[in-house]
């Protein structure tokens, strides 16, 4: 790798700093290849060893700003930086690969925080539309029910009536009235006739209908949850 | 390198090394200079530098010199008050391990 290559790939992987810095640390850099001179180019490069780890050097004492004690009451806290890091050049190098890599595990329970926290907040919405959905399907399953249930209640009406009139006719016959009779029994047979019709209406419906509805629901459900299984 | 440099030690040895000179010296002097007593990869100091500027304990100026800019840290009084703290720090620091490396009791 040249110089003019080294310091490239250096200003890339500095971007993600303040514009101020990363020039602060470039021309430090280009200065140093110049005053040591065009004969100790590559040896230089090799100390440095990579751009990358020269950024990252830059970047991990960025983050060290923070703790700052250049003071006369921070003299014990110089003390005691002094004798805990022992380690040095290594321990920073080290604790910012630490920091990097807890950062990402950091990063996946955060994640994870954020989205149960925005379920529970979006809650009312989402709850709401589920109870909503849950409730229409009810509805509509209560008034096919209830269609069903009615057609049967008619159809057992109309035998009831078709029998009632029947009675009375023949009733009626006793009594003499033998036209009123002939009528009502004409009628209740009518009825009769019609609930009988009714009756197999009713067998379809509650025997052949009502399952089909019932698979073909399943079926729409298995394919909506077959169809997310597979898209997961 | 046997025994590791702390970041304070490091500051301390930039802060001596640029304290030599009054009128300051040049990143490529002083890493040379600081090479001299300790074992550091030439991008350590950097980042000692920067700090160090950005702690008032040194100040940069510029001069042009071969038809580029050449940057000059000299040590500040705020510098100069720190480094003296550390010297201080650093004989109690060393004399004991001296005396515990030489059998002698502490006291």
């Amino acid at each position: 790798m040249s110089r003019k290559e080294f310091m490239e790939k250096l200003e890339q992987l500095l971007m993600d700093i303040p514009p101020e810095e990363r020039q602060e640390a470039l021309t430090y850099y280009n200065g140093y290849f110049e005053d040591a001179g065009e004969e100790n180019e590559e040896s230089i490069i090799q100390e440095l060893e990579s751009p990358e780890k020269v950024a990252r050097i830059i970047k991990a004492d960025m983050g060290m700003d923070a703790e700052k004690e250049y003071t006369e009451a921070g003299f014990e806290d110089t003390r005691f930086r002094q004798h805990r890091e022992v380690g040095g050049q290594e321990n920073r190098e080290f604790t910012f690969q630490e920091k990097s890599e807890a950062g990402q595990t950091t990063d996946k329970t955060a994640k994870t925080v954020l989205l149960v926290l925005l379920a529970v907040v979006t809650s009312p919405l989402w709850l709401g539309i589920l109870g909503a959905a849950a409730g229409l399907i009810l509805g509509a399953v209560g008034t096919l029910l209830g269609l069903l249930f009615a057609a049967a209640m008619i159809v057992l009406s109309f035998y009831i009536a078709a029998f009632v009139l029947g009675g009375v006719g023949i009733s009626m016959f006793v009594g003499g009235g033998i036209a009123a009779g002939t009528g009502l029994c004409g009628i209740g047979l009518l009825l009769l006739a019609v609930a009988v019709l009714g009756t197999v209406c009713c067998v379809w419906l509650f025997g052949r209908f009502l399952p089909w509805l019932v698979r073909k629901f399943i079926e729409l459900c298995g394919r909506l949850f077959y169809r997310k299984g597979r898209a997961a | 390198m046997v025994f590791n440099t702390g970041a304070a030690l490091l500051d301390a040895i930039v802060l001596a090394v640029v304290s030599k000179e009054e009128d300051g010296t040049y990143g490529y002097k002083i890493t040379q200079d600081v090479r001299k007593a300790i074992e550091v990869s030439e991008s350590t100091l950097y980042p000692v530098l920067r700090r160090l500027q950005k702690d008032d304990c040194l100040e940069v100026y510029d001069v042009e010199y071969g038809g580029r800019n050449r940057r000059y840290y000299r040590i500040t009084e705020q510098g100069g008050i720190q480094l003296n703290l550390y010297k201080t720090e650093w004989e109690n620091y060393s004399s004991k391990i001296s005396l515990l490396f030489s059998g002698e009791e502490i006291v």
